[in-house]
């Protein structure tokens, strides 16, 4: 047969790119079809800021100006970490519907394409206004900057915008594992759920609720630590930083970067593990 | 339902039709041969490799169509899921626009083009659907109950789309439906699946031929069917109506019965017919205790 036929080579990662700009455009589209997501996600981010503040406010108030050693500028750099990360993060929620169409709609839609089915899923189940988030935080950390004076330097922003990308990446491989399961297990949604709920329960803890050494090994491992938290350590407390890692900022943003290629590759390849389990799902 | 004791292979050009009754793993083979599943004994070769290893090479050289699944784009313009699909497929933009304008001229899909496909009727949405999956011009087209659902005019439509590129294309077909008229018009090489084994693989007009071993006749009269003939033990398992008298008899059997018929003045109308396919296929079913 293959003497007959003249196959077609697949794009690689150039076409993968183009493929990515267009599922860009597609769920920019599709979120402009629908503007009330967008004004949901606004009003809910600046209530949510609004209580924010409320609730600081009242904190340094009643404790002097600072809480433990953090005053307004770490709290808004820590705001914006944590705003802009789970605003980029909500572009992958589609990871969270792997064990969806593993047992109710089916992969043949994804593995009848000549794409990776996570790219794919990646590009379909988009939460796009989420981007919205990211942007406002942005105009936060400017008005923050402006307001109280904030000395943030490029490289400071450069160190902590890579742990925020690792923290990405890391929670997503995280997402795609836990989501493997259902290869074998079936229903997993409960499993992603309470994974969900506790990292993002880490999340809004500032340092203060938790001795610094628990908290830095809970939040490296559990890695929602590195999309807030930490780089807000790192900017403002880079001694404190260094002492408890011994290899210094960069040496440490260059191991969480290595780290993080490495979960990249073990889930990409538990993933290909997972879909040889794959049986199919009925019209 | 799992499959076993498969064995063929299917040439280029060729157009097949996978037939079974429900649970005979036709759908199951389309996913063992679209690398989707992969089989846990024997060895399945598409363009000559390992589809479920070479994934991504034998879907940019196939397009498979499944009834009721959704490849595009529910909120935006269905031209925007051609694009991607064009991206997907490296297609660029001039041989995007020419394949539409083939896919228009028998599916008649430019006005669909501009509209979100949430707001398609099933019909219109298959159409888009189907043009989408074909857009590469690949060179085997699956269908696995592709035409499901459709009204007459919409699969007549796909039905002449899909000859058209494959004889004007040289592609290769392979069709799994229960709706086996389509089957009929597209293949020429029939497999029968029973309970995951092969029961039949050949040329269509042999099979036709060797199940075919009755023939059908139907006669209509300008009045009430008379007496006598309904009295005749040559007739005794006809079907009655009013005025229509319908015989299922051996092929040898013809002449008496026509002779019988056409000797009342009253007689009006008479045809000889073969079974279809659908009649040779149920037989054949309720053979093997299929229901």
């Amino acid at each position: 047969m293959t003497t007959q036929f003249h196959l077609q080579q697949p794009g690689g990662i150039r076409r993968d790119l183009k493929i990515l700009v267009r599922y860009f455009k597609l769920n920019l589209m599709s979120a402009i079809e629908f503007k009330m997501g967008i004004v949901t996600l606004f009003t809910n981010v600046i209530l949510n800021l609004f209580v924010w503040l409320i609730y600081w406010s009242v904190i340094l108030d009643t404790n002097g100006g600072t809480f433990g050693s953090w005053g307004p500028s770490e709290l808004i750099v820590w705001y914006f970490f944590t705003e802009f990360t789970i605003g980029i993060f909500g572009l992958f929620t589609g990871f969270a519907t792997i064990y969806y169409y593993v047992i109710e709609t089916g992969m043949e839609s994804l593995l009848s394409k000549p794409i990776h089915p996570l790219l794919d899923i990646f590009g379909r189940e988009m939460y796009f206004v989420s981007i919205f988030r990211s942007i406002f935080s942005i105009v936060i950390l400017i008005a923050g900057i402006l307001i109280f004076n904030i000395k943030l330097s490029i490289y400071d922003l450069f160190l902590g915008g890579i742990l925020s990308v690792c923290a990405i990446i890391i929670f997503n491989c995280l997402y795609v594992i836990f989501q493997t399961f259902s290869f074998w297990i079936g229903n997993v949604e409960f499993l992603v759920e309470t994974l969900v709920d506790v990292e993002m329960n880490f999340i809004r803890l500032p340092q203060q609720f938790i001795p610094t050494t628990i908290l830095f090994s809970v939040f490296v491992v559990i890695p929602v630590g590195l999309f807030a938290t930490i780089p807000t350590l790192l900017i403002f407390n880079s001694a404190l930083f260094s002492s408890l890692t011994k290899i210094g900022e960069f040496g440490f943003m260059m191991l969480i970067v290595m780290f993080s290629i490495l979960v990249l590759f073990v889930t990409r390849s538990f993933f290909a593990f997972g879909l040889q389990r794959y049986e199919g799902v009925g019209e | 339902m799992g499959v076993s004791q498969l064995n063929f292979s299917i040439k280029r050009g060729e157009k097949v039709g996978l037939l079974g009754p429900n649970g005979a793993s036709k759908s199951t083979f389309v996913k063992l041969l679209t690398g989707i599943i992969k089989p846990t004994e024997g060895e399945i070769l598409l363009f000559g490799v390992d589809p479920f290893e070479n994934r991504k090479l034998c879907a940019n050289n196939y397009g498979v169509v499944f009834g009721n699944r959704n490849m595009l784009w529910k909120h935006v313009p269905v031209i925007e899921s051609f694009k991607l699909a064009a991206d997907i497929y490296n297609i660029d933009y001039d041989t995007l626009q020419e394949r539409l304008d083939l896919f228009d001229s028998i599916l008649g899909i430019s006005e669909l083009l501009h509209v979100a496909p949430r707001k398609l009727s099933f019909g219109q949405r298959m159409k888009c659907q189907i043009s989408y999956s074909l857009l590469h011009l690949p060179q085997i087209i699956i269908l696995d109950e592709a035409t499901i659902g459709l009204d007459v005019m919409v699969r007549h439509k796909v039905i002449e789309l899909l000859n058209h590129l494959v004889a004007e294309e040289d592609l290769t077909l392979i069709i799994t439906s229960h709706l086996i008229e389509d089957v009929d018009r597209l293949a020429d090489r029939l497999i029968i699946l029973m309970e995951g084994e092969v029961n039949y693989d050949g040329d269509k007009a042999e099979f036709m031929s060797k199940y075919s071993q009755s023939r059908q006749i139907k006669a209509s009269f300008l009045t009430e069917i008379p007496i006598e003939i309904r009295q005749q033990d040559i007739f005794k398992q006809a079907r009655f109506e009013t005025n229509i008298i319908e015989i299922e008899c051996e092929p040898n059997k013809v002449p008496i019965l026509i002779r019988e018929l056409s000797g009342h003045d009253e007689l009006e109308d008479i045809t000889i017919s073969e079974p279809s396919l659908e009649v040779i296929l149920r037989q054949v079913f309720q053979e093997n205790g299929q229901q």
